[in-house]
Parts: C-alpha cells; structure tokens; sequence
C-alpha cells in the first residue's frame, strides 16, 4: 500500500463516524422532542427529589397562593389549605391558572412530546434542510398550543370542582382518580377510538417559501395537538384529578407510548393498562 | 407444487378458465357472511356498501368482524407486496377447494396476466374469456369495465431497475416494494411495482377495478395480482443488491385471513417470502426460484446512514385536476439568498444526473378518476410532447384515501415519479431555467362528472 493510499484510509477511517452521526441526526429529527421531554422529566425528577425530601408528597402543583412562597412542584395541597381559602375566588382562579400552567406544560413535553415522531419527520422532510429546525420549531409551538388551551380547561375544571365538592378524604379522592382511569379503558372500547387513532397519523402540505413555512407548520401543530388531545385526553385528565402523581405520570407515559408504536390502533391491550391502574389507585385507596 | 401459468400459454382445451368461471359463480351463491363466499374474499381487500357494485351484499358480518378481516389491503407501504401474496394464496386454495367440490381438478391453480409481455401482441388485452360473452352467464365477466386493452405505457417494467426494496422517495430513493410503514390500508408513498403497472392497470380497466374498493370483485383482479407476485420473484432473482427487508416489523407483521373451511389464518411476512414454502407451495411459469436473497447486516447499515433527498421546489398551493390539462408553476422563493432551485439537481462532483424525483403530496379526491399523464415544462407551442413526458399517475384508491377511518388517516395518498433522466436531458436545453419547473398534468381519457382530484402539494426532491 503506497502511503497516500494509508493516508486517506486513515482519513476515512475517523470521517466515518462523524459522517454516520450526521447522518443519524438529519435522518431522525424526531431527536428534538425527545431531547426536550428529557430535559421536563430531568425538572419534573429533579424537583420531586428537592420536594419530596421536604413534604413527603411525590406530585406537581394542585394548589398554591400567591401569599407567601410557593413551591411549583411536589408540595402537599393540604398545608396550603388554610391559606388558599382566604382569597376571593377570582383570585383564586388566576393563581391556579398562572401556577398551574407551567407544570401542565412541563408534563405536556415530558409525555406527549415522545408520540412526535412522525409527524416531527413529516415537517423535517418537507423543508429544506436549512428550514427543518424552523419547521419543527412552529410544528412545536402550534402543539403547546393546543394544549395549553387544554391545560386551562382542565385548572379550571379542577379548580370549580375543588370549590362544589371542597376537600375530599383520601379515600375518594383516589376514587375519583380511579374512575377517571376506568373511564378511559372504556373510552378504548369506543367504536369511533381506532378512528382517532388514525388521525394521529395524518400529513398536510407545508410550504416552503418564507413565512408561509412557519406558519403551516404551526397549524399542522394544533391540528395534531387537538387529534393527540382527542385520544389522550381522559387519561391526562386522571392525571389532574391524581395532582400529578409523578411516578403514575411515568407509567402513563409509558403506557401511550407503548400503544402508539407498538400496538395496533384496534388493539384493546391499553384498556386492561388502564383497568389494572385503576385497580391498583382503588386498592392504595383502600389502604 | 403448483404452477401458475400465464393465462396466454395455456393450451388449447385447457380448463383451467372454465373451471374458475364456474367456482366463481358457485362463490357468488354463498352468503356475504360465509368467508369463503366471492363478496367475503373480494371485501376483505375493500368494502364500502354505499357503491353500486355492493349492492345486494347485505346481509354483512358484524362490525367487529368486518374490523378484523375486511378493508385490509395494503397499499402506499412496504406490505403491500406481502399481503396481496398471502391473500392470493388463500384465494387461491379456496376456489380450489370450490373446483374440487364441483368435481373439477384438485390442482386448479391461479393463473396469471403478464400484460407487459411485448412477444405476445394480444398481452394488453384481458383475454377472451373474461368478455366473452359479455354478460351475466360469464362468470369471469363483469359489468363496467371502461378498457379492456391497457395502453402500452402504463405496463412497462422499469420497476424492476430499481435496486432497494424499501423507500420513500424523500428519505431514501425511491423502493421496489414501498416505504416501510405500519398497517397501511392507503397511506405512504406508492412503490415502483405498486405505481406501475399495478395501479395503471387497475385504472385503465377501471369500473370495479378502479377502486379498491370494489376491486377483487373483478374475476380479472386476481390474474393481475397473481402477476404482480410473479415480478417479485422475477425482481428477486435480477439480484444484484435486490433483497428483501430484513426488519423485524416487516417480517413478523401479522396479518389474517381466512382459510378453505373457512376458518381464522395468519401469516407474517417472513411466511410467504419463498412462494414454494406458502400453504402447499407454487412456482410461476418460467420464473425460477431460489431460496431469497440473502441479506446482510451491511446493506441495512449503508442505507440507514445514506444521505436523506432534499426538497429543491415546492409548490405554494394546492392543485386541483380537471378535464383539461392543468399546468403548476413550483413556486419560488423572492428573496436571491432563500432562493429554492433546481440547480442542486446536478450533481457535478460525480459527473452523473442526481436522483431527481416529482412527489405528488396529500392527494385527496372522490370517484374514479382517470389515468393522468404528466409532463414538464412542455412547450406551449405543441411539438413532440413525448420527449417532455415524465411519467404516469393513476390515483388508484383516491376516496378511500381522502375519508378518516379505522383504516386510514384521511391524509390523502402519495406518489412519486423518478425525474432524473428527464430533468438532465432538459437541462441541455436552451430554455432550461434552474428556478422554474412547470409540471403539466393531463388526463388520459375523459373524466367522470363524479371525479375530481385535489393535489396537496407538487414537490421536487434531489440528492
């Protein structure tokens, strides 16, 4: 072998790696969404860790006041109580809401942001490659969108329903959390369930001059946050009812991105998760 | 072991046609319920009781039952040329079964149409017996077939050429067999063989056979599937690279059927892939067969890591067909510096036409619409359109695809034309421009009052 030719293999050799990792990142820009949901599971485990240590209560936010300092993630709602009912109800409204959106946004990356893949690829390989973070960026934004919307329905429904019903025992509290979860086995028996399964798949065209670019990707975003939303919305909303358990987040979490990518949309296998769930929040009810 | 045979070389006072009209009329005697019945099978690749070939059907199996078995074809992916084996090779076992009952032969099998076959100069007509007589004591006929000759550019195999069995177009260059998918009743980008002749020859006969709907109604479907499975085989023994998947969720994908006693089947992929291991085994006439291709880790590796195709034009808007020629301009960018153009679809550094290929997106529409012919940058001033002409697209299942169901997203459907000879011959023209393509779309026959066509998006992809 003459040197030149061990020259450029010596080149090839340490190119190809680098090439082969290029490669793998413009070939999967769904990275982007999963690198972001790490990143809300490091916060969410980070803060369970701080306030666990503190309360003894592994949730997110439920209650809080604006009186005082309030600790975003993993307080009890109990020891808050006695101050939170000072304050007039519109008060009350806005601070749930202002307080509560963050956490339902950092839970919203740290779950749905994994079920992203394709239409994330959809975007990315409808650009050019100089386009695709923008791309993605406005398909992003377009999806927090949408749940951010759903975010407030769902403080306020809590919130309204905190007030009519007031404090509930341990016991019916994991109750209610429980229903919500058998709820959303039947939901999986609902003949029009596959249907919106489908639609989770969909595409749209996206353009690909100027700002028309951004802008159908947004659009593409919200409409992809309310068909995620229109599958995944009775198991998110337990997750509200349990105050954002962090572990049941994670078995949740696990649970729908099992059935995105590795079941059939007419498989009923994510029914009996969720019984099994909601058996299990019935029991530690219980206990 | 089976031989299916082309249906044009089967000898004089050969019975295999009689007895296949005759298993189809008993077939068709069988209730819609019975999995065994013609409109079972013929549902199980597509159903919708609101067309008029469906009509008298009822009555139909439950819902749930429909869910599991009817509606399954797979087009626009990776399985479709897996599925439509496994489904012929029931099909083919329960007429079998139907002959033999009738007192016919027990080793009826399924001939096939080799359409493309240039030394027989009837080939692109459907054969006699499926015309003749052209009416209801003719179990092979049926009634509204708009064509029974196919034009002979729409059952050219240039398919064949193409090396990788799995690709989108956009990601990947352009596959054999599909983009990998999931369940895909109609959704991604239609493959070479699947595109053409497969989606040609199923609208240039048109009437049930142009949606799949309706299709496997047609006696004739099968003939044209059976040579459809038949160029997989031929593809696999070209070798040089052609091989099948190797990923565990094309090989292990389960999908069902329904056997002779009319009882539940499966088979997966890895199941069919040598036609002499499939139910009691076939060969085709004239097609040897070996073992498949073996694959090797190296060839998913290489294209794992070759670089994905870049879009170089788009249109701005949707384009809607007609029964004239629509013309669409891809739009450009204003601003010089985010300029989008075609100049990337030369590739210097190695002196060769880059893979250039025209994505038909988000395709949505109603009926049957015809076979359209596509050009670019044709002259306005007539000449020889011929040397302009791009390729074909048949939008075979457009309505089905347009409409959300258990089955499909409602996106609409995908297809793909390779460009790269065409744009490297046009560039040598004087009128060549690098920012501007104009891609003319043209029907090939008058368009039914109920057809329409809706293109989502025309876009360019290059290496």
């Amino acid at each position: 072998m003459s040197a030149d030719a061990g020259v450029a293999a010596n080149s090839n050799s340490f190119s190809f790696p680098a090439e082969k990792m290029r490669m793998l990142i413009i070939k999967h820009p769904e990275w982007w969404a999963w690198f972001l949901s790490l990143f809300a599971w490091v916060l969410i485990v980070g803060n369970l860790f701080t306030n666990a240590h503190q309360t003894g209560h592994l949730s997110m936010i439920t209650y809080c006041t604006p009186r005082g300092i309030v600790k975003v993630l993993g307080h009890s709602p109990f020891e808050l109580h006695a101050v939170w009912k000072e304050e007039p109800v519109s008060s009350r409204i806005l601070t749930t809401i202002r307080t509560g959106l963050l956490p339902w946004m950092i839970m919203v990356v740290a779950m749905m942001f994994p079920l992203l893949n394709e239409p994330i690829k959809h975007v990315a390989f409808s650009v050019k490659r100089k386009d695709m973070d923008l791309g993605i960026g406005g398909f992003l934004i377009g999806y927090i969108i949408t749940w951010t919307a759903v975010g407030v329905m769902f403080l306020l429904l809590s919130f309204f329903l905190n007030l009519i019903i007031g404090d509930l025992s341990h016991f019916a509290s994991a109750l209610i959390t429980a229903s919500g979860f058998l709820l959303a086995a039947v939901f999986i028996w609902h003949p029009g369930r596959p249907i919106k399964m489908t639609k989770c798949g969909q595409t749209a065209p996206i353009r690909i001059q100027g700002w028309h670019l951004f802008l159908d990707s947004l659009f593409y975003g919200v409409k992809m946050g309310f068909n995620c939303f229109n599958t995944c919305w009775v198991p998110m909303a337990a997750l509200v009812l349990a105050h954002h358990n962090i572990p049941l987040m994670f078995i949740v979490t696990a649970v729908i991105i099992h059935d995105r990518y590795l079941l059939p949309h007419t498989s009923k296998f994510t029914g009996y998760a969720w019984m099994v769930v909601a058996a299990t929040l019935f029991i530690i009810g219980i206990l | 072991m089976k031989e299916r045979k082309n249906v044009y070389l089967l000898p004089a006072g050969d019975t295999t046609l009689a007895w296949y009209s005759k298993a189809v009329v008993e077939m068709k005697k069988r209730p819609t319920t019975d999995p065994t019945s013609w409109n079972y099978q013929a549902a199980m690749h597509g159903f919708n009781a609101s067309l008029s070939f469906w009509r008298g059907a009822a009555p139909l199996p439950s819902q749930t039952e429909q869910n599991q078995y009817w509606n399954q074809c797979q087009h626009g992916s990776w399985f479709f040329l897996p599925w439509h084996r496994m489904y012929l090779a029931y099909f083919e076992q329960i007429v079998a079964a139907t002959i033999v009952k009738l007192g016919g032969p027990a080793d009826w099998a399924l001939p096939y149409w080799n359409y493309s076959d240039t030394s027989n100069p009837n080939a692109r007509t459907i054969p006699p017996a499926f015309t003749n007589p052209n009416n209801a004591t003719n179990g092979l006929w049926i009634t509204g077939r708009v064509s029974d000759t196919i034009p002979p550019r729409y059952v050219t195999l240039g398919a064949l050429n193409t090396i990788p069995y799995t690709g989108d177009g956009r990601t990947s260059p352009l596959g054999f067999g599909g983009p990998e998918t999931g369940f895909s009743h109609s959704g991604g980008t239609h493959g070479q063989l699947e595109s053409l002749p497969h989606d040609m020859v199923h609208v240039a006969i048109g009437g049930a056979m142009g949606d799949p709907r309706t299709a496997a109604l047609d006696p004739i479907f099968w003939l044209h599937h059976a040579n459809i499975d038949r160029l997989w085989q031929v593809w696999l023994n070209m070798a040089g690279g052609r091989i099948n998947p190797n990923k565990s969720s094309w090989l292990d994908y389960n999908f069902y059927f329904h056997n002779a006693a009319g009882q539940s089947a499966q088979f997966t992929s890895k199941q069919v892939e040598d036609t002499r291991q499939v139910l009691s085994g076939y060969t085709y006439q004239g097609v040897p067969v070996g073992g498949p291709t073996l694959r090797t880790a190296n060839a998913l590796q290489n294209a794992d890591f070759s670089t994905p195709l870049e879009i170089t034009a788009a249109t701005n808007q949707g384009v809607t067909l007609g029964s004239a020629k629509t013309v669409a301009h891809l739009g450009l960018n204003a601003s010089p510096q985010k300029a989008v153009n075609l100049a990337a679809t030369t590739n210097s550094a190695v002196s060769k036409p880059a893979l250039t290929i025209l994505h038909f997106e988000n395709v949505t529409g109603k009926g049957v619409p015809p076979i359209y012919d596509v050009y670019l940058n044709e002259p306005q001033n007539g000449g020889d359109k011929e040397s302009y002409y791009a390729g074909s697209v048949s939008f075979f299942g457009v309505e089905e695809a347009s409409t959300p169901s258990v089955h499909q997203s409602g996106s609409g459907q995908h297809y793909a034309l390779d460009i790269s000879d065409l744009v490297n011959k046009l560039r040598s023209s004087p009128n060549w421009k690098d920012q501007q393509l104009d891609v003319s779309i043209e029907p090939s026959r008058a368009v039914d009052a109920d057809a329409s066509v809706n293109i989502g998006r025309i876009s360019v992809y290059s290496e």
